[in-house]
């Protein structure tokens, strides 16, 4: 029974599961969850929220399962789902913790110098990356999300329009500002980066 | 401000959003064009480093353990196998479907002689049935015709497109196959509170 479940389609097992089988939509769960989670991850950046989030959004897959009328993949269907409430719940956290975070992330690259705390260009790299990973969580969620959905999980401009229910020419000129926000709060770095390249 | 539209450009290259033509005269540009050519960089680099960024890793046993989870929650929700008999689906269906299931009742019924055994309970009077359906429609010979359209399928459906009744039929009648005893004695029940309402 194990082996059939696997092998069957995303269709097969959604149908089952429409008719009840859990078992179905477990599997379905098994099959999805990786990506799932790694999606809300890129959102939320702590582990805990992950979880929280990836649970909720097969919980509520599951009970809006009858809803689901194949017009788009399992995937983009459930995937559409996680955006949605991950979006939700970070807007919710934003009033408080977003804000908080900016200002101490500003106040700590403000106070540390980027050429005293790796000289070499290999831990400068490592830190470069840090940085970024830094500048992109301090992007207003407006901007982040485009960025989490375009450069992350590799969505085009249309696909991630859908999702965030904007045009295409909104994901386009978003990615752009994102990209200038994340170059001027990484331009120190970036400049002492250049600097090593050319000697 | 004209180097602006190709710093958009630039971004737009970089997510693979850039048209052939807008892509050649964003390359004609960046030849000439320092400021540009240095956000190209800048952004190729941040674009690079981040993908780079791993993924969160998560703690060993984590996706076993998250899906037993979550099968532990499912479980706890009543389960959706419960809902599915037939005429279990609620009023909104059953008042949609009473209507096309009485027609199809009175038409294959009416045409058709059953055991006497099981047609006692199920069947409401035949006369008193399509009686009352052509009472209800006699006002509009659009839903009669449409009416008879149905009894005809009905019956055709019976006969199976053979044009005379076997005994097959006889034993094996149209509603016969799809509703249990039980469906059946509650269909009908609610059917009589209709007409009569």
């Amino acid at each position: 029974m194990k082996r059939r479940m696997d092998e069957s389609s995303d269709e097969q097992l959604v149908e089952r599961a429409q008719g009840g089988r859990m078992d179905a939509f477990a599997e379905l769960a098994q099959r999805y969850q990786q990506r799932i989670y790694h999606t809300i991850f890129g959102f939320a950046k702590n582990h805990l929220d992950a979880d929280d989030l990836t649970q909720e959004t097969f919980m509520a897959a599951f009970k809006s399962l009858d809803g689901f009328r194949g017009q788009s993949s399992f995937f983009t269907w459930i995937y559409r789902i996680a955006v949605n409430r991950t979006l939700n719940h970070l807007k919710k956290q934003r009033r408080e913790k977003d804000r908080e975070e900016l200002t101490d992330n500003i106040q700590l690259a403000e106070e540390r110098g980027p050429a005293s705390r790796s000289p070499e260009l290999n831990s400068l790299a490592g830190e470069l990356r840090q940085k970024i990973e830094e500048a992109i969580e301090a992007l207003p969620l407006l901007y982040r999300a485009p960025v989490q959905l375009v450069l992350f999980q590799g969505l085009s401009h249309g696909q991630a329009a859908r999702l965030l229910r904007c045009s295409e020419n909104t994901v386009s000129w978003r990615m752009f500002k994102a990209r200038k926000m994340i170059q001027d709060r990484m331009r120190p770095y970036l400049k002492v980066e250049e600097s090593h390249e050319m000697r | 401000m004209r180097c602006a539209k190709y710093e958009r450009w630039i971004s737009d290259r970089l997510d693979g959003a850039l048209s052939g033509e807008k892509g050649k005269k964003l390359e004609a540009h960046l030849g000439t064009c320092l400021s540009c050519r240095t956000f190209s960089r800048a952004a190729q680099r941040v674009q690079q480093e981040a993908k780079a960024i791993p993924a969160g890793s998560v703690p060993e046993g984590y996706w076993e353990e998250s899906l037993n989870r979550l099968r532990t929650k499912l479980a706890a929700l009543s389960p959706r196998a419960e809902k599915k008999p037939l005429f279990g689906l609620g009023w909104k269906w059953a008042f949609v479907a009473a209507p096309l299931i009485l027609l199809a009742v009175a038409g294959g019924i009416f045409f058709f002689p059953r055991p006497a055994a099981t047609a006692a309970d199920y069947y409401l009077n035949d006369h008193e049935t399509l009686g009352l359906i052509y009472s209800e429609i006699s006002d509009s010979p659009e839903l009669e015709r449409a009416f008879n359209q149905v009894l005809e399928s009905s019956i055709q459906d019976n006969l199976g497109g053979e044009g005379e009744v076997r005994e097959s039929h006889l034993e094996n009648p149209l509603l016969y196959r799809v509703v249990s005893d039980e469906e059946m004695a509650f269909l009908l029940e609610e059917l009589k509170k209709e007409i009569k309402s």
